[in-house]
């Protein structure tokens, strides 16, 4: 569904983010990106996203080389992530309409699914309230429901639980595995590897702009001959980490 | 206030000689005389006005071309020996009054401008007394309302780029609407649109805020921002909204160039309001600058609004300085933003 071929990225002409990273991504799998900061997961995330272009290699989606079919990718795709804030003075419920609309999606169909989508997250009390009014979790429950809105085959989601807590972590986890289990093909990314061990059927360590290992939390236990995932990553990273 | 003397009023064929005049006003009386063809005669005047002014600007006028004049006469006759106090009394409550439907308008302000025994009709038309106020207050506005309109567009634009470019990125919001399946130029063109209309609509309420504040000024308040009777024309109101919407465009174009070059917030608000800060200062440049605007000024982006609205208003511009204004605003424009869009290759 998602296949990342040989991508690399580099910001200025001395540096490298990403040095020919690849991987693929099936229906119903959630594929965890996990790496310290700055190992290259955000641009990663938006490379695949369309939101920067890779300097070389390229991404399909749905079959579809995700440089040529810009816009095609955005129906396809959700892009999530804790940096992204709403507009502050809108209400989730403008703010919903609007993004149907951006969506071109049915009037009665997208009230429908606003209902249902408020039901679930616990918007609905709030949805009268302005988003600066809201509190983080709220904040980025509403982001979920609202980049979700045209229900995309492939999700992508940087730092899925950055800054939330526990509760609300539980919330959205739990949500994502529901997505997992409809069929969707999710790529989340973390530094957090407790995140990563819960949710992921397969995770790539990604260290310095490079998959240095990739497989089940088994596979990987086993790959680096420890006892338990904390200590395999730990074992990747110390093994791979370049000062 | 001295005597007031009863007044009689003399219709033509009564008074056909001089001694039947001198006769009313040895008792004391006035004596108001319209000539023969008064009535056509102002009649002719009104219709020669109109035709004057649908081809010349009012102020132009006064800088050689030669007014329309009347044949009306009215002639106030009245005893020499009055003392001016009670004349100018007299006149007032009794002629005027009287014959305020005959245009006798000035004469009860400034007697002084009262010719002892021939009143001069020009100086009783409205329309004329509308067109002096007009000239005295044009210049005056001159040197305030370009000011004020500039910064009042910038002030809008600064403002809104500042949310829906600089903020929408800084929140993240920009990256959500860019993952739509909205192009990006659509999203782009969406933004800049709404800060334009939102910038013509600024200016043209504060136009009118400036109008109206002209126009209640009925006492005429030599301490006043603007004096009684600012009056523009059709043509310079076109050619004034053809500046404003033009100087909006290359105001978004810049605060677009400067918030997609520079990634801070701080630094954005900073160089945001570095035109801000120039404006104002020119705001004071303007009330004591001398005559028109030279050639390069109507170059200089932001400042060339300020002079092709200040020479508009004063009547003193050319076809040339209104369309350089506007055409290197446009190519401003298109020059700025195309620079945006290949930058960040929406
Ligand atoms: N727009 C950019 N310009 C220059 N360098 C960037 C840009 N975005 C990210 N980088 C660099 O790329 C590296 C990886 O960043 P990022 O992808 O955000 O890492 P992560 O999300 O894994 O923490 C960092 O060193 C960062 O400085
Ligand atoms: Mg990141």
């Amino acid at each position: 569904m998602i296949t990342v071929n040989n991508i690399t990225k580099s910001f200025t002409k001395d540096t490298q983010t990403l040095k020919g990273v690849s991987f693929a991504v099936k229906e119903g799998e959630i594929y965890g990106l996990l790496g310290p900061n700055g190992a290259g997961k955000t641009t990663l995330m938006r490379i695949i996203s369309t939101l920067i272009k890779p300097t070389s290699g390229d991404v399909t989606i749905c079959g579809l080389d995700v440089a040529k079919n810009v816009l095609e990718i955005h129906r396809k795709i959700g892009f999530l992530t804790t940096e992204v804030k709403l507009d502050p003075l809108s209400t989730p419920d403008q703010l919903y309409d609007f993004f149907a609309e951006l969506y071109d999606i049915d009037k009665s169909d997208a009230d429908v699914a606003k209902e249902k989508a408020f039901e679930e997250f616990g918007i609905a009390p709030f949805r009268k309230k302005r988003i600066v009014d809201l509190s983080t979790g709220m904040k980025q429950k509403v982001s979920i429901a609202i980049s979700l809105i045209h229900n995309p085959p492939v999700i992508v989601f940087d730092e899925p639980t950055n800054g939330l807590d526990i509760l609300t972590q539980k919330q959205v986890t739990d949500y994502l595995l529901g997505l997992k289990d409809k069929g969707h093909a999710i790529i989340l990314s973390t530094h957090i590897f407790s995140v990563a061990e819960q949710l992921c059927d397969r995770i790539g360590i990604l260290i310095d702009g490079e998959l240095k290992a990739e497989g089940t939390v088994d596979e990987l236990i086993e790959y680096t001959g420890t006892k338990t995932f904390e200590e395999a990553f730990f074992e990747l990273y110390v093994k791979n980490h370049k000062e | 206030m001295g005597t007031i003397y009863s007044f009689k009023e003399i219709a033509d064929d009564e008074v056909d000689t001089k001694s039947e005049i001198e006769a009313h006003i040895s008792k004391g009386e006035m004596v108001v005389t319209f000539n023969d063809t008064y009535e056509k005669d102002v009649e002719q005047y009104y219709d020669k006005l109109g035709k004057f002014f649908q081809e010349y600007e009012p102020d132009r006028v006064i800088k050689g071309k030669m007014y329309p004049s009347s044949n009306a006469e009215i002639k106030i006759y009245f005893k020499e020996d009055a003392t001016f106090s009670t004349r100018s009394e007299q006149l007032k409550q009794d002629v005027i009054d009287k014959y305020v439907d005959a245009y006798p308008d000035l004469a009860g302000i400034d007697t002084s401008l009262i010719p002892k025994d021939n009143i001069d009709t020009n100086s009783f038309n409205p329309v004329n007394k509308i067109l002096m106020n007009r000239v005295v207050a044009n210049l005056r506005a001159a040197r305030i309302i370009p000011q004020i309109m500039v910064l009042m567009i910038y002030y809008t634009v600064y403002s809104l780029a500042l949310d829906i470019f600089a903020g929408d990125r800084e929140r993240g919001f920009f990256t959500k609407l860019l993952m739509s399946p909205i192009s990006p130029r659509t999203i782009i063109w969406g933004k800049l649109l709404t800060i334009e209309a939102m910038a013509i609509v600024s200016s043209v309420l504060m136009f009118f805020m400036m109008f109206l504040a002209s126009w209640l000024n009925f006492s005429n308040d030599a301490l006043s921002l603007l004096p009684f009777g600012m009056l523009m024309l059709p043509g310079q109101l076109l050619k004034i909204a053809a500046i404003c919407i033009s100087s909006a465009m290359v105001m978004i174009a810049l605060c677009v160039w400067i918030i997609f070059d520079l990634q801070k917030p701080e630094d954005i608000t900073v160089n945001l309001q570095l035109p801000l800060a120039t404006i104002l200062i020119e705001l004071f440049i303007f009330m004591i600058r001398p005559g028109n605007p030279v050639g390069i000024e109507y170059v200089l982006p932001i400042h060339n609004g300020m002079a092709a609205i200040y020479s508009i208003m004063l009547s003193t511009d050319t076809v040339a300085t209104t369309l350089v204004t506007v055409l290197l605003n446009v190519l401003y424009t298109v020059l700025m933003l195309s620079q945006v869009l290949k930058k960040e290759e929406f």
